[in-house]
This record gives structure tokens, sequence and C-alpha cells, in this order.
């Protein structure tokens, strides 16, 4: 079906502005995406550019070598401009379909998106329970659940069965009402820092906060040292991680429907 | 693994957030993992021109996205709190006081539930065996609280669950009775 794909491609990082970019600046250090050190170049429609390096055909494997070369770009052009960040794996057919489709026709809403990130970063913070803390904490703060835990050995087994179930049950409520209770008290210390936060569902039982922040460049560093003291307070009961800066993957709400 | 950033502030290294007390800042690069949802979810989408195809099973997991409520999580949840137990207050804490000693119950407050010596001097004093039910009435305790009194007790080899009468024996035949 794909009969294009052994022809040149051209894959796309994101979208920046342009003047960090044009004659005179240094190119960009980082090759391209696929392992052939193809230059990272821009496609410039007036003052915004659209960060590109070319791929022998439209399909990119999902592989860590090409999330990492993919990741590299935009970190390199975040040192120089705000960048619009596309996912991974956007290929066009050609640095015209780049131009006419991406630049031009999304020219106004491309702008609009920079105008929102302009300089800020994004930083990631996923925050987790040390396991067996969060355990004996319950099982010390719980008087039902202390109790369930000492006479569960004790009963015959179609009792303790069940009994287990109510057990786990009332451990899970107690993890969802300190989990949002420490949740709270992180974002009432970073959230005042940021411009915008966006918090996803937590993923796995022991994390507690999954929470990207948007934060302007020169407020990157007081952020750093907050989320670094909210660490040093908690004295390994909570583990905190930390990555950034990023491109704001997470503060964009664009998506364009291009004519396949 | 650290990446310096040009437009990172200045007098700040690229170490400067390397292991500062529990907390470690790590590049996006240095941090794949943890960004890989966003890297791959987030950002701008251009539906006809994402063509990613998953050959390689090196991203095997991107992370369990959902931990669903069932029974298997209230079990593990429950053994997990069965293990902290074993953490928080070791068996042998407190050597059980054999009888001899006045180990009534007169004297101690009465919110508080009885001791292992108070039921081990019941037991002695009813050598033929006791029910669970019997000490429920005559502590007016909680059923469970006495039940993890009466385990220790087996554990410790002081007392003896009699398995077809369902009831509890002191278990040194020789221990003095009760006076």
């Amino acid at each position: 079906m794909d009969t294009t794909s052994s022809k040149r491609a051209t894959y796309i990082y994101g979208v920046a502005l342009a003047e960090p970019f044009r004659d005179g600046h240094p190119p960009l250090k980082v090759s391209g995406i696929g392992g052939r050190g193809d230059p990272v170049r821009t496609i410039v429609l007036r003052d915004l550019a659209a960060v590109v390096s070319d791929v022998p055909g439209l399909r990119i494997d999902l592989r860590r070598e090409n999330l990492l070369d993919h990741q590299r770009v935009l970190e390199e052009v975040l040192g120089r401009s705000d960048v619009l960040p596309f996912s991974f794996g956007t290929v066009a057919a050609s640095d015209d379909e780049v131009r006419d489709v991406l630049l031009r026709d999304g020219y106004e809403a491309l702008r609009e998106q920079l105008a929102y990130v302009r300089g800020c970063v994004e930083l990631e913070l996923k925050v987790f329970w040390e396991r067996e803390r969060l355990f004996a904490e319950i099982a010390r703060e719980n008087d039902d659940v202390r109790m369930m835990r000492d006479t569960i050995p004790l009963l015959p087994e179609d009792d303790a069965a069940v009994e287990r179930i109510t057990l786990g049950q009332l451990t899970e409520a107690e993890i969802e009402l300190k989990s949002s209770w420490e949740a709270d008290k992180v974002l009432d210390v970073l959230e005042p820092i940021a411009v915008d936060v966006l918090v996803s569902p937590n993923l796995g039982d022991t994390m507690l906060l999954n929470a990207a922040f948007l934060v302007a460049g020169e407020r990157e560093k007081e952020f750093d040292v907050a989320v670094a003291s909210l660490g040093d307070a908690q004295g390994g009961r909570l583990v905190f991680n930390y990555v950034g800066p990023l491109p704001p993957y997470s503060f964009i709400n664009l998506a364009f429907e291009a004519r396949g | 693994m650290a990446i310096s950033y040009d437009r990172a502030p200045a007098g700040s290294s690229p170490q400067h957030h390397a292991s500062r007390g529990g907390v470690q800042k790590m590049g996006g690069a240095s941090g794949l993992a943890e960004v890989l949802n966003v890297i791959l979810e987030k950002g701008i989408v251009v539906d006809a021109w994402v063509r990613v195809s998953i050959i390689g099973i090196e991203i095997v997991t991107i992370e369990a996205r959902v931990v669903i409520a069932s029974v298997d999580t209230y079990l593990r949840y429950a053994e997990a709190i069965g293990l902290t137990s074993l953490a928080a207050a070791p068996r042998h804490a407190e050597p059980i006081n054999l009888p001899g000693g006045q180990t009534g119950r007169s004297g101690l407050p009465a919110i508080a539930g009885p001791t292992e010596e108070e039921i081990f001097a019941y037991l002695e004093a009813h050598p033929d065996g006791v029910r669970l039910g019997e000490l429920e009435a005559y502590f007016g305790a909680e059923r469970t609280e006495l039940q993890g009194i009466l385990n220790r007790l087996v554990q410790e080899d002081v007392a003896i669950l009699d398995p077809e009468r369902m009831v509890y024996r002191p278990a040194g035949i020789l221990a003095p009775a009760i006076p």
C-alpha cells in the first residue's frame, strides 16, 4: 500500500521562531533522526521555522534511538528559541507539504500557541511513595487496618480470604486519601511558581502525583530549588522524579488535519 | 548525562541539580523513560503525518497505565499490610511474665483491652480449656483483639489451641495455677 516509502521524506521535530536559525547563526549541532547523520535544518515561512531533517521513507520505527534523536533535537532547539514540539513520528511527504499545509495554513494557530508558551519550559514531576513506608504508615495510623492485619492470620482460611479483601479495600482508601493529601501539599508549593499546570492520572499504585508544569525560563531555578526542598523535607518517604527542561509538550492544544 | 542549556540561568552549571537531597533533575534525553508518554502522546499532532511503525520490542511497556481495582489489587494491599507487622513490632518485645506475679485486671484503665498476662492467667485458672466466646464475655473485649493475643500466646508456646474442641489451654502443665 505504501508505495512512497522508498522516497525521501521530511521528518518534523517542531515549529520554532525563525530568527535564531537564520543565516549568520550557527547550524544545529545535533544530527537528525535515523542514524544516518542527516543535518537538522529549518523550513521557514515568515517568522516561523519548521525544524526538520530528511528521512529515507515515510515510516519511522518506534525505537529508543529514534526517540532519543527526536528529543535531543528538540532540546537543542529549545536552547535557542521557543518551540512547539511535534509528537514523535511526524513525517511529511516533502518540504513543500510542510510549508504549505503546516506553516501557511496553520500560521495563525502556531503563532498563538507560541505566544502562549513564550519563554517557558516544561518541567515534569512524578512523585511516588516509598512502598514499604507507605504501608507501614497506614498500619500505624489506621486502627482498623492494624487490627485486621493482626487477626487475619488467626482466622480459618475461608474467613481470612474474605477479610483480606476488606483489608485491601480499606488500605486502598487510605492510599487514596494520603496520596491526595501529599499531592495537594506539593502542588500548593509549586503551582504559584508555574504559569500553568497539567495534572495527569497517576500511573501505578505508588504514584501520588503526575504533573507537568509550564514554567517561565527565568523561574526555572526557583522551581528547581522548591522541588529539591520538597524532596529534602520528605527524607526518602516520597520519591521525586523530576525531568526537564522539556519543550512544552503538554501545554499545546493543536491538532492539524492534513490531507493524507 | 547532564545536558547544558544555553538558556539556563546564569551561574547554574549543568550539575547544579545533580543529587541535591533526594531529588535529581534529569534532562529529557537521560530521563527518556520518564517522558516517553509525553513524547509519544503530547505535542502537535498532524493526523495523516504520524507514521510510526512499531517494530522493536525495546519499548515493551511504556508504563502500567491502569491499575484496575480488583480482587488482585486488594489482595496485594492486604499482603503489603501484613508485612508491616514484621517490621513494626518484634513479637517478643515483652516477654510474658509467667504466673506467680499478680496479673489481675483490676488496676487497669477500663478502656484498655486485656493483656497477654491477663489472658494467660485466665487460661491458667481454667486448665480444661476456654472458648474464645467465653474470654470475650469475661473481658468484654473485641473478639479480634483477643484472637490476636491468643495467637501470640500459641506462637510463644505458652498456650495451646485444642483444634478438636476449639478451646485454648495453658501449655505448661507444670506451671503453677493461679492462687
